[in-house]
């Protein structure tokens, strides 16, 4: 397929399947409702706030807004992450800043206790903040230990994000081990991941990284489609591949860090929609992340619609929907490509 | 012929009657799976492994006889000093086998058949409880009491629970319905279907569950149901005894009647979650706060 028919295809998609997505819920609100609650939200001035316009606009709109800027950070980082590494196993976890997040959030809610509850930040809980700087940590520290005077060695860098992922682990659950009750429990929701808190202040500050993102991506296309030959391949093609290196993982750290710190822990987006659509179009990274970004927004925002609804008046934990969704769809891909081999 | 097999008749008939004379010095108590534990006095040594078996023990006067308790028998104060014995994940094993138990007490739902069968193995008589309705908590305190022997006093405080448990329901079945939402968590926003015992005491007060059909016992839902189903009371269920962290996050929808009228309550969870003799203590202050909305 064109590189240029697909990228055309998912444009039309996400936006479609955002808007389908604004009738999803407990409520039925039929699309002409819809339309007729936006004008009215528009060009009305007056004080009384319907039923509706509430749930559409305080409640479903930005939680729409967050699936689709969280699955296109996680997919479009995942891209990113697998043309740097030239691993198809690479995922943003991959560099420890999964890791460190959580041990952040556990660190949080665990130590700071009461501060925790009371400490709001922007509307951003001391939690998130946690998970944030922890997340951020681990990457430099991954980082780090992977650079040596003749630059950053890949092969190490996998292997201490390995090791940071372990270390991570260990100290998750020794301060589980400790946590009371209460705590516990909110460490072990935070880490299933809920996009169902999204409120206006989480959309802001997800809209502006992604745009940060976004803006700095295609500047490296050709980076990353260069490192697809080798290290020194690309060098030799005259390209500062350190400061490519250290850009790429500082922004995945900053997007995944956000990401994960507002919406918790969504698995599969950022392993499996690169693959997906570079099975569709190929490996040029110019088409490749633009592609991921939008394909991982639909798969969450889909995958998220149908979590309001199918055990309805209950809803399923996000992260579960987005692999029953998406993994069966990449096996049909997979089985595909043997065939044309 | 017929003397020998009416004699043989009567020796059997003798031996049933002696044997069941000798039976009756035992205790035999069946527990909620079934299962018989046969002990040859009262237990002076029990194990609790759950908080709702710590309180139910003490309640009956069998308090001091508690050997072993779990990480959560908070309550009364008391329970605080007994030796720690397992938590939600494991059991020490070793240390309940050396503290040498007459009669361990477990919960099937809380502490789960890995934990169960593991003590079941190790030959120390395990009474198993699974209370699934406010109706069976009096019959629970009698077990325990024939147990531990304190049987007089458990059939005293069976019968003042039945008592107020008839009352309370007495009161408010024929008053009007209260919708009501019961909040365990904010963040994913978590509650208990139709089936959790905190159900019935709801509708003990006249009030019905807004999520009594759904599927999972522990429902997560999301604002839009909660704004749909329009609740009259929220009942908050906070782990402590002060209002948790995200009570005061309920202002901003004041779409929901229980924010607008100011129906918004905490009820320790300690209260309502255990199955013991303080669920009729939190189903009075549910009770309460049902009549408070029904004044709009």
């Amino acid at each position: 397929m064109p590189s240029s028919w697909l990228i055309a295809i998912l444009a039309i998609l996400l936006p479609v399947v955002a808007f389908y997505s604004m009738t999803v819920g407990t409520v039925s609100i039929s699309m002409a409702e819809a339309f007729s609650a936006a004008a009215d939200s528009l060009f009305s001035s007056g004080d009384t706030v319907s039923q509706a316009q509430v749930i559409l606009f305080d409640i479903r709109l930005p939680r729409i807004l967050l699936a689709l800027l969280v699955g296109a950070i996680l997919a479009s980082t995942g891209a990113v992450m697998q043309g740097l590494f030239r691993n198809p196993l690479a995922d943003p976890s991959l560099i420890g800043v999964s890791g460190g997040a959580s041990v952040g959030a556990s660190l949080m809610i665990v130590l700071a206790g009461g501060a925790v509850e009371s400490g709001l930040l922007m509307g951003l809980s001391l939690v998130a903040l946690g998970a944030f700087v922890g997340g951020f940590a681990a990457t430099i520290l991954v980082y780090r230990l992977a650079t040596s005077g003749i630059g950053t060695s890949v092969t190490t860098m996998l292997l201490a994000g390995i090791a940071i992922g372990a270390l991570a682990g260990a100290l998750n659950s020794l301060l589980s081990y400790f946590a009371d009750n209460d705590m516990l429990r909110q460490i072990s929701l935070w880490q299933m991941g809920n996009l169902s808190a999204a409120n206006w202040a989480k959309v802001s500050i997800m809209a502006l990284v992604s745009l940060l993102l976004f803006i700095s991506f295609p500047q490296d296309s050709r980076a990353l489609n260069a490192l697809l030959l080798g290290e020194s391949e690309a060098r030799h093609l005259g390209i500062d591949v350190q400061r490519v290196k250290r850009r790429l993982i500082v922004l995945t750290a900053l997007g995944v860090g956000v990401s994960v710190a507002l919406a918790g822990m969504v698995g599969f987006v950022g392993l499996v929609i690169p693959h997906v659509i570079r099975l569709l179009i190929g490996p040029d990274h110019r088409w490749l992340i633009p592609g991921s970004a939008m394909a991982g927004a639909i798969l969450l925002v889909v995958a998220d619609s149908l979590a309001r609804v199918v055990v309805l008046p209950a809803e399923l934990p996000t992260g579960i929907l987005t692999a029953l969704l998406g993994a069966p769809f990449f096996i049909v891909l997979l089985l595909q490509q043997r065939r044309e081999v | 012929m017929k003397n020998l097999r009416n004699s043989l008749g009567l020796i059997v008939l003798l031996a049933a009657v002696f044997c069941s004379l000798s039976l009756a010095a035992e205790i035999s108590v069946e527990d909620d799976f079934g299962n018989t534990v046969v002990l040859e006095q009262p237990a002076q040594r029990i194990i609790s492994l759950a908080p709702n078996i710590t309180e139910v023990l003490f309640h009956i006067g069998a308090g001091e006889q508690i050997v072993g308790a779990d990480e959560y028998s908070n309550y009364p104060e008391q329970a605080k000093q007994i030796m720690r014995v397992n938590n939600h994940a494991a059991a020490n094993y070793e240390l309940i086998l050396s503290l040498q138990p007459d009669v361990v007490i477990a919960w099937q739902s809380g502490n789960g058949d890995k934990i169960i069968n593991r003590i079941r193995q190790l030959g120390i008589p395990i009474f198993v409880i699974e209370t699934r309705s406010l109706e069976d908590i009096p019959n629970l305190f009698a077990r325990f009491g024939a147990l531990s022997g304190h049987v007089e006093n458990a059939e005293l405080k069976a019968q003042s629970f039945s008592l107020r448990l008839s009352l309370l329901r007495e009161q408010n079945s024929a008053k009007s319905e209260v919708r009501t939402f019961y909040q365990i968590w904010d963040e994913p926003l978590i509650t208990l279907n139709g089936k959790h015992m905190v159900s019935s005491v709801i509708e003990l007060c006249g009030g019905r569950n807004i999520f009594a059909d759904a599927i999972p016992l522990v429902p997560y839902v999301n604002i839009e149901s909660i704004v749909a189903a329009d609740p009259q009371v929220i009942i908050a269920g906070g782990s402590k005894e002060e209002k948790p962290y995200w009570f005061d996050s309920w202002r901003k929808w004041e779409q929901i009647s229980a924010v607008r009228d100011r129906h918004v309550y905490l009820i320790p969870a300690d209260l309502m979650q255990r199955h013991s003799v303080r669920i009729l203590d939190g189903a009075e202050l549910m009770c309460d706060f049902f009549e408070r909305a029904r004044q709009e």
